[in-house]
């Protein structure tokens, strides 16, 4: 296959976006390489679509630059950016084909209809559009109209594709069904991509690098399983993860060399105080956090055994070769603990054990505490 | 009795005000003007049955001729022009938000809710030979006083102006309220894709709004060739006179009613109602066929 999409780099420096007096995003820096697979994600509100419209012209940017391939694009019109957007509710023009929405870019540069015609045969190849060209939105499917979007930005052979959550408009099993398409579609084309969604699963499966934003800041910038794995701060090791990491507060009473010690996990006195690895700890912090990944919490076999956490199970989701098991703690805290393949006997009074040794630690800030070795 | 047959019953007992007054004040009418347009009457004496005399009588008439003219002349140029202004109008207040969005959306509706012969009034005195304000304008340009009302080269015009100044604050009002459902990111997509301002607004606004041009055009179609107020009161506004210079301004709304209550040939009138009507009606259903055919997206 010819070459049909360019790649280019972007770099953002201290980008600032405010409506008036209300700062929407906040000293944004980030370098996005040529070829990468990006992912905005984020809660609702946190500024990662107004971002994602700050690279495409949509938006202006109040503060900061905006360089693609080394040429600031700031006050660059949009459609001279080299930039094609993927938009949530697709925006295909009913009243045209698919053929006719997929040439749109071409028809308003007034391009000949061979060119037209060429390019638009060869996009529709790609994504298996060909024998639906005659067509009105009307009568494609959720999945079709989300290829014939895709195909209207290749057909412009942008330097890079934005997509603004393009696939919350699907249904689950066509989500996963398109999500594996992009995948491909990003393999072929090589090209650099832009990706918001507010669905941390999308943001794993799809990006070579996460961007996790929240109040207007980005969180921190990773490849999906060092955000997992090694989160800067407790909203990333929460937001990152289904179920959502568990978190216990705790008092540090003694601090080694390679450990220290947190008592009052779960709020009940009797609990005996947990070694939890940790070299380097500052002895000065003594409130901490512990962030326990719902698989690194074991629902004991005995209930109320001595070593584990005294709980008391809310909820049992069985997902066949997976069980989530929703427990309160003595102090109200909640914690899931995930088991594989096997299945809650059904007590209710249950104690939880968690694997000390994958326990991360936050201070009460929800900055993540890092043991001086890593 | 069965329950459904009761229930019925009961439906039609809740419909029947409605109908009997539908019946009395609008089918009647109707079958009673078609039924006079097939007689002689004056309203003093009895009525003479003179089989399709009427039709033939104001059909080969030369008012009906020139009242047809003039309408043919005016709908071609008033429709197009005034859902031109009106979208022109209605684009404008889309683009503001806000103070200035409800200023310009209640200023241009003003002539709407404005009592005809209120506007008919202001736009004597705008076309006035002497002290119009049109004139006036004219006049330090060095442009010789102009006739608008009483020269038969700028009559129609002059009327159609008024016409599209009347109108077009309640076609905007509709078009804006179509404007609005134009989702917002079609214009982005667009933008993003090269598209200029007209551009934009030829292939993504006008066809997006397809049924409620549709709407427009067929209600600015049917007013139109009811054309009647607006001429009546700039010219004579009077049985004695209407229709201005050289019945230039004649029309067939007007025509008709000239014959009925100013010549008292009541079955002409109704033969030349029935006519206007049957137009009328072939005219709506011909711009639903259309929309059926071109309108819905």
């Amino acid at each position: 296959m010819n070459k049909v999409i360019a790649m280019s780099s972007l770099q953002i420096k201290n980008a600032t976006k405010a409506y008036g007096t209300v700062e929407v995003l906040n000293d944004i820096n980030l370098d996005i390489n040529s070829g990468e697979f990006v992912v905005f994600v984020g809660p609702s509100g946190c500024g990662k679509s107004t971002l994602l419209r700050m690279i495409s012209g949509l938006e202006d940017i109040t503060a900061g630059e905006m360089r693609l391939d080394d040429r600031v694009i700031n006050d660059i019109d949009p459609a001279k950016r080299g930039i094609a957007m993927v938009f949530q509710s697709y925006a295909l023009y009913p009243h045209l084909t698919v053929f006719e929405n997929m040439a749109f870019s071409l028809t308003m540069a007034r391009a000949p209809m061979a060119e037209r015609k060429q390019k638009v045969e060869r996009a529709a190849e790609i994504l298996r559009l060909t024998h639906l060209l005659d067509r009105r939105p009307a009568q494609l499917s959720g999945g079709q109209k989300q290829r014939v979007a895709i195909g209207r930005a290749i057909v412009r052979q942008p330097k890079i594709f934005l997509f603004d959550e393009p696939l919350s408009n699907l249904d689950a099993e066509l989500r996963v069904q398109m999500r594996a398409e992009l995948i491909e579609l990003h393999s072929r084309l090589r090209a650099t991509m832009i990706y918001v969604t507010h669905d941390q699963v999308e943001a794993m499966t799809l990006a070579d690098k996460i961007v996790v934003l929240n109040g207007g800041k980005i969180q921190q910038v990773g490849r999906p399983l060092d955000l997992y794995d090694d989160p800067d701060n407790k909203f990333v090791a929460g937001f990152i993860g289904t179920p959502t990491m568990n978190f216990l507060s705790g008092q540090v009473t003694d601090v080694a060399h390679d450990h220290i010690i947190v008592a009052g996990l779960g709020g009940d006195p009797k609990i005996p105080p947990l070694p939890i690895p940790f070299t380097g700890f500052d002895p000065s912090i003594r409130n901490i956090e512990l962030g326990i990944r719902p698989e690194h919490a074991t629902i004991a076999s005995e209930p109320s055994t001595a070593a584990g956490l005294p709980a008391r199970v809310t909820l049992v989701e069985e997902l066949g070769d997976l069980t989530s098991v929703h427990t309160v703690l003595a102090n109200g805290e909640r914690l899931v603990a995930q088991n594989h393949g096997r299945r809650h006997q059904g007590t209710v009074e249950t104690s939880v054990h968690i694997a000390t040794d994958k326990a991360l630690v936050f201070d009460t800030s929800g900055k993540r505490l890092r043991p001086a070795s890593t | 009795m069965s329950s459904r047959t009761t229930r019925s019953i009961a439906h039609y007992l809740m419909l029947s005000p409605f109908m009997l007054l539908f019946a009395v004040f609008f089918l009647y009418p109707i079958a009673s003007g078609f039924f006079y347009s097939f007689f002689e009457w004056n309203a003093a004496q009895s009525s003479q049955f003179v089989g399709l005399a009427n039709y033939t009588k104001v059909f080969t008439s030369r008012s009906f001729e020139k009242a047809t003219w003039n309408l043919l002349v005016y709908v071609a140029i008033t429709v197009p022009l005034g859902i031109s202004v009106a979208l022109g109008l209605a684009l404008l207040v889309d683009s503001f938000s806000g103070f200035w969005a409800k200023f310009f959306r209640s200023a241009f509706f003003i002539p709407v809710v404005m009592p005809l012969f209120l506007a008919a009034t202001i736009w004597r005195w705008i076309y006035a030979p002497n002290f119009g304000l049109l004139n006036t304008v004219l006049a330090w340009f060095g442009v010789p006083s102009v006739q608008f009302l009483n020269d038969t080269g700028t009559m129609l015009y002059a009327m159609i102006a008024v016409d599209v100044w009347v109108s077009a604050g309640f076609n905007m009002v509709i078009l804006l309220a179509g404007l609005k459902n134009v989702p917002r990111h079609y214009y982005e997509a667009a933008r993003l894709d090269g598209a200029s301002k007209f551009q934009q607004i030829v292939h993504v606004t006008i066809p997006s709004i397809r049924p409620v041009l549709f709407f427009v055009i067929t209600y600015g179609l049917i007013s139109a060739l009811q054309v009647f107020d607006i001429p009546w009161l700039l010219t004579g506004s009077s049985f004695a006179e209407y229709g201005g210079r050289a019945n230039t301004l004649l029309f067939p709304v007007m025509d008709m009613m000239g014959r009925g209550f100013g010549s008292v040939r009541f079955g002409q009138a109704s033969a030349y109602g029935f006519m206007l009507t049957i137009l009328i009606v072939c005219v709506t259903a011909v711009m639903f066929a259309l929309r059926k055919r071109f309108g819905d997206v």
